[in-house]
């Protein structure tokens, strides 16, 4: 549920170090068994700040922030959680303090994620890129889709876009996102549960009777 | 049991959180409540919704602007000698300089390339939820219908670690209403492939799912051929060992009825004239059920051994596990109950059992893998002429 899990996410190689020997490491001052973490969890980290931010910048700039409070923090990470959850939490702790002291610029809701490409094209023109997909038409009825959830998702507050993030977008189970959070699994409940609730009423209307 | 007791535990109803009493309040409540049962239906979408999200990938820079930082950020336990620290200020006081005049960097970011599937990329949450699985299997019998939603189920994360990563979220809904399952598709390229819909209570797709299935890259290759029957494929890798867990939970959703008539794989062929490329040439498969009268149409489920990653399987294993699978049906010839047997043998799984990691720790590199591929005709008839599909070229089976 760690460790373990953690380290199959990135490449195999023969021999490779644990998420909890790179922490070690790095506490100890070694950059390079750091650079092995940031490289393992860089990409999570960054999606979940994004669904955090909404935007590629500010979703950078807190991962970015988050590793090196983490670098600097090493010595609190206690062996009892997965590097992993103790990132998240850092990285959630960093994205909420941005948006609190204002530093981040506000929530923009970026266009459709699927080509790569941020803000303000339309939909059809962001499909149309795309050589192998359904045709443009059809794309854009995904990414039109997708642009609801992703805005509906973003007027959401903190908290629950942050919790709805961990638990239905990175498949986090209660007991990690209660650690993520700080806060108790019964706050984790009822949380996800309103958090829910209030995005399924702003999606019911928008989106169609499937689950796209 | 009131409504609004029950709405307040749906939330926790989809994730497996409830106790098995209070799964069961809910289940029968939603039962027979079709507000509630709205409610849930809704509630599954939004999350299925939101876990289809596309993943994104982290700027190309940032590792490497975090490491540039490093210097400033030594860990607390190990602060280097004092005269280091002063070179450490001094670079920072430069570093800070160097920011400053960049005023705006390029923090390039990307999505995974969806048509690529995402050899060594990381995973996410792997756990597979086969919820209350056997409640409706074993004792209501097929009338119980499952909202089954299985999320964001992505390809293979190469060799070493393939497939299963996602989660699999089961609740129930009521008999009357719509079924639906969601399956991982190999193919990510077309992102409504990881969804479909059968249609329950003898129905078929409502008129908007049928034209939103039929936007799926896949849907195309039946549909391009005429006198084709449209059918939804699915094609993912799983566990040999979960295989069983995976046909219950089709068995559950009243999703075949083997015992009444089986039939052979080159029946099934037959069944799919006319679609040629879902019904694959493949000589391994292994099992064909067709459904009931009045349940939703044909289901196949073929099995067989995973190409791809069966250099990182034990072979002896991948073949024997299979073969096991097979010998009940081949005993009696593929004919009536031949799938049956062994799925009956499978109810007697404990009923709190809710949660199944299909893909945990490093026993996913060693258990066998196989591929399954789940074939759903969208439609009792034919396709009477084939829409012209700029898609339809492209083979059903990515594999």
């Amino acid at each position: 549920m760690s460790d373990t899990r953690a380290d199959q996410q990135a490449d195999a190689p023969a021999v490779k170090r644990t998420d909890a020997e790179l922490a070690a490491a790095s506490g100890r001052g070694d950059p390079a068994a750091f650079g092995e973490l940031v490289l393992r969890h860089q990409d999570r980290a960054f999606n979940l700040a994004f669904r955090l931010t909404g935007s590629h910048e500010d979703a950078a700039d807190a991962v970015q922030e988050a590793f090196l409070k983490a670098y600097r923090g090493m010595a609190s990470f206690r062996r009892q959680s997965s590097f992993y959850t103790w990132l998240f939490r850092i990285v959630v702790n960093e994205v909420r303090s941005r948006q609190r002291s204002g530093s981040s610029r506000p929530a923009v809701f970026t266009l459709s994620s699927a080509d790569g490409r941020s803000t303000g094209d339309p939909p059809d023109a962001a499909a149309g890129l795309r050589s192998t997909g359904p045709d443009p038409s059809e794309q854009a009825s995904i990414a039109e889709r997708r642009q609801i959830v992703e805005a509906a998702l973003q007027s959401l507050e903190f908290d629950q876009r942050a919790i709805i993030a961990l638990r239905d977008i990175e498949g986090r189970d209660y007991a990690e996102i209660a650690e993520m959070l700080g806060c108790p699994q019964g706050t984790v409940k009822s949380r996800l549960h309103r958090a829910r609730m209030a995005l399924k009423d702003s999606l019911a209307p928008k989106l169609g009777p499937m689950p796209q | 049991m009131r409504c609004k007791k029950v709405i307040g535990q749906l939330s926790a109803y989809l994730d497996g959180q409830l106790s098995a009493a209070e799964r069961e309040a809910v289940r029968s409540h939603v039962a027979g409540c079709a507000r509630c049962r709205g409610e849930l239906e809704a509630l599954g979408r939004t999350v299925y919704a939101v876990a289809d999200l596309p993943r994104l990938q982290a700027p190309s820079d940032l590792r490497d602007q975090v490491m540039a930082k490093l210097d400033q950020a030594a860990p607390a336990e190990a602060r280097p000698p004092r005269w280091r620290v002063y070179w450490g200020a001094a670079a920072a006081v430069a570093f800070a300089v160097v920011i400053m005049l960049l005023t705006t960097r390029p923090t390039p970011s990307r999505t995974e390339p969806e048509a690529v599937p995402a050899a060594g990329k990381s995973v996410r949450g792997r756990e597979i939820a086969l919820a209350n699985r056997d409640e409706s299997a074993g004792r209501k019998g097929v009338d119980e219908k499952f909202l089954r939603t299985v999320t964001n189920l992505e390809p293979s994360a190469g060799p070493a670690y393939p497939f299963m990563a996602g989660r699999v979220m089961t609740g129930e809904i009521a008999a009357s209403s719509i079924e639906q399952i969601v399956l991982p598709s190999a193919n990510p390229r077309a992102s409504y492939s990881n969804a479909f819909a059968v249609a329950a209570k003898g129905g078929w797709l409502p008129a908007e799912l049928q034209k939103d299935a039929a936007s799926d890259e896949q849907l195309k290759a039946p549909e391009a051929e005429q006198g084709a029957h449209p059918v939804l494929q699915f094609t993912f890798r799983m566990k040999q060992s979960q295989v069983p867990l995976l046909k219950d939970a089709l068995a559950a959703a009243g999703l075949q009825a083997a015992e009444e008539k089986g039939v052979r794989a080159q029946e099934a062929q037959q069944t799919y004239n006319g679609a040629p490329r879902l019904a694959p040439a493949r000589t391994d498969l292994d099992e064909v059920t067709q459904s009931r009268a009045g349940a939703a149409p044909v289901t196949a489920l073929t099995v067989h051994e995973d190409r791809i990653t069966t250099a990182n399987t034990p072979m002896a294993a991948a073949r024997a596990a299979p073969a096991a699978m097979r010998a009940p049906q081949s005993a009696v010839g593929g004919a009536a109950g031949g799938v049956q047997q062994p799925m009956a043998e499978k109810k007697t799984l404990p009923a709190e059992v809710t949660t199944v990691y299909l893909a945990s720790k490093v026993e996913a590199a060693e258990e066998p893998l196989v591929q399954v591929t789940l074939l759903f005709p969208l439609a009792e008839s034919p396709v009477p002429a084939a829409p012209p599909a700029a898609g339809a070229a492209t083979s059903a089976t990515p594999q």
